[in-house]
């Protein structure tokens, strides 16, 4: 941001937690056991990821239910231009994915060898990749995707892993 | 629904740093829409505005607006959205039958905060923000590829809608100064640098200091005021889910309700025959056409041919300057012209009947429409 001298700078800084409660188990699981986990509506059976303590559609409460850790994409973009806040990560692709299973697509960061439109098409199949344990500290960074093909290549990387 | 009548508007000139407090600008905006009127600040009996807490650098916005917006010692409150839910708001209190006479306005000055870096805070705090991916630009990349992919549309259609609205934009003295590109090209859009594939700058509007009011009164008040007051005679107002996994980004599913509830309401049975002209608040010239389709405007898919008609955002819409808490009451007003044959430059001849929409929300998580009628002769 340009300045003029008879303009007042200012910056806020304030710190802030958010509890999760009950839905702290998806956090915990990824971390401590690489799982990925979603919500089951006890009504309608449908599967809810990022999970959600209650069914949107039935109002009903749901139950954990853990997901595989391949998926779809079903809506994808490349990123070339990042304002302040997200600069450090141009260029990157990102994705909707609907992990099998679950019937609603989670956000998460796709990456691949060769990030060119074509890779990140809708109905690229994608599989999981972490962080080794050491580095996974409990949030959504703990994990991102690649294209299946590229799977072995990626987990075989000093610093990351495949799941179960 | 009982009548309401838009009395009276202005619109603060827009710039990219146009050197003006915020205040000045509401001053300007909302003593503007008074004198235009010819009513006077004791007239009023409620204002409603839109500002937000993160552009402005401070909570409760609006608690040091109310001087500047006529609000001094009056009934007064804010909407934390667009400025067509203040006028929601403010239409709600004269339906209420408590109040005579409301100011509606909206406010942002963008120059003096990072826009996009302050929309990230939108995002959910424990899945989508410490991933630091999702943001306007790839939320905008994905709803244009799951668009162009679901309806088979190319890159050239979607840039043919900026080049439409680019210059229209030209047409409006009100747009801002660097959005009139009276000779702009498909191919310089297809040239203008990537935000996010396949959304390119070009494609996306410039973000701008701006200001916008209105006034609302009920239609015995309205037409004492004036002869030609414009009608509400229709709203809609309909949320959807915050996560954008859950939603098909190829339509708007809650555009789609919402116009469905306000058609009903103003006894519209075909608004792609009985709405002479529109103006959606989309965040980038694909979100225009999937706007006005979902607001049946035409098929699924189908949106461009509304610019080849010219009936859609004769003023250029968002690509004529987005101005972050007052688009959507930019819209209502430039709509409101319309129908009051004041759209200087960009007037649809005979618009008798208007649809006007505002949003907020990646991907217009939360829409809303109205349905505006030419009152008077
Ligand atoms: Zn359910």
């Amino acid at each position: 941001m340009v300045f003029q001298e008879h303009q007042i700078r200012d910056k806020i800084l304030i710190e802030y937690k958010y509890t999760m409660g009950g839905q702290s188990k998806f956090f915990i699981e990824l971390m401590n056991n690489k799982k990925i986990l979603g919500t089951k509506c006890r009504k309608c059976k449908k599967v809810w990821l990022p999970p959600r303590i209650n069914c949107s559609e039935c109002y009903e409460d749901t139950d954990w239910i853990e997901l595989p850790h391949t998926g779809t994409i079903q809506v994808s973009t490349i990123v070339w231009y990042g304002a302040a806040a997200f600069i450090q990560n141009v260029p990157y692709g990102c994705a909707f994915i609907k992990l099998d299973k679950a019937d609603t697509a989670m956000f998460q960061g796709v990456f691949s060898e060769n990030l060119v439109p074509s890779k990140l098409k809708k109905g690229q199949r994608v599989k999981a990749v972490f962080k080794k344990k050491e580095n996974r500290e409990g949030k959504m960074t703990d994990f991102f995707f690649v294209p299946e093909d590229e799977w072995e290549r990626w987990i075989n990387k000093p610093e990351y892993e495949g799941g179960d | 629904m009982d009548k309401v009548g838009i009395v009276g508007y202005y619109q603060v000139k827009p710039g990219l740093d146009i050197m003006m407090s915020p205040y000045e600008m509401i001053f300007e905006a909302v003593r503007g829409a008074l004198d235009y009127a010819d009513l006077k600040r004791k007239d009023l009996t409620t204002v409603i505005s839109a500002t937000n807490d993160y552009y402005d650098g401070k909570t409760i916005s609006n608690c040091f607006k109310v001087e500047a917006g006529g609000a001094y010692m009056k009934d007064e409150s804010k909407v934390e959205m667009d400025g067509a839910h203040a006028a929601m708001y403010g239409l709600f209190r004269i339906l209420s039958g408590n109040h005579k006479l409301a100011m509606i306005y909206g406010i942002s000055t963008p120059s003096c905060y990072q826009y996009e870096s302050v929309r990230v805070l939108e995002n959910d705090p424990t899945f989508d923000r410490p991933i630091n991916l999702l943001n306007s630009y790839t939320s905008g990349g994905m709803q244009m590829r799951a668009y162009m992919k679901a309806f088979g549309i190319s890159e050239e259609d979607i840039a043919k809608v900026a080049v439409y609205n680019l210059k229209n934009a030209a047409k409006n003295p009100l747009a801002l100064p660097e959005a009139k590109k009276a000779d702009i090209t498909i191919d310089e859009v297809l040239k203008s640098d990537i935000l996010s594939t396949p959304l390119r700058e070009l494609m996306y509007p410039m973000k701008c200091d701006g200001a916008t009011a209105m006034i609302l009164a009920p239609e015995r008040q309205a037409l004492k005021i004036t002869d030609n007051p414009v009608w509400i005679i229709g709203v809609g107002n309909v949320n959807e889910t915050y996560y954008l996994g859950d939603r098909d980004l190829s339509v708007s599913l809650s555009m789609e309700m919402a116009a469905g509830k306000a058609y009903e309401m103003a006894g519209i049975k075909d608004p792609k025959s009985e709405i002479d002209v529109a103006e959606v608040f989309g965040h980038t010239a694909c979100e225009d056409l999937i706007i006005a389709e979902a607001a049946g405007l035409t098929d699924k898919g189908k949106g461009i041919s509304m610019v080849d008609r010219g009936n859609l955002n004769p003023s250029g819409g968002t690509m004529a300057g987005y101005t972050p808490c007052a688009n959507g009451l930019t819209r209502i007003v430039e709509a409101a012209k319309q129908l009051r044959n004041e759209a200087e430059g960009h007037q649809i001849n005979g618009a008798k009947m208007a649809i006007a929409t505002g949003q907020v929300g990646f991907c217009a998580q939360n829409n809303v429409i109205y349905v505006l009628e030419r009152g008077g002769n």
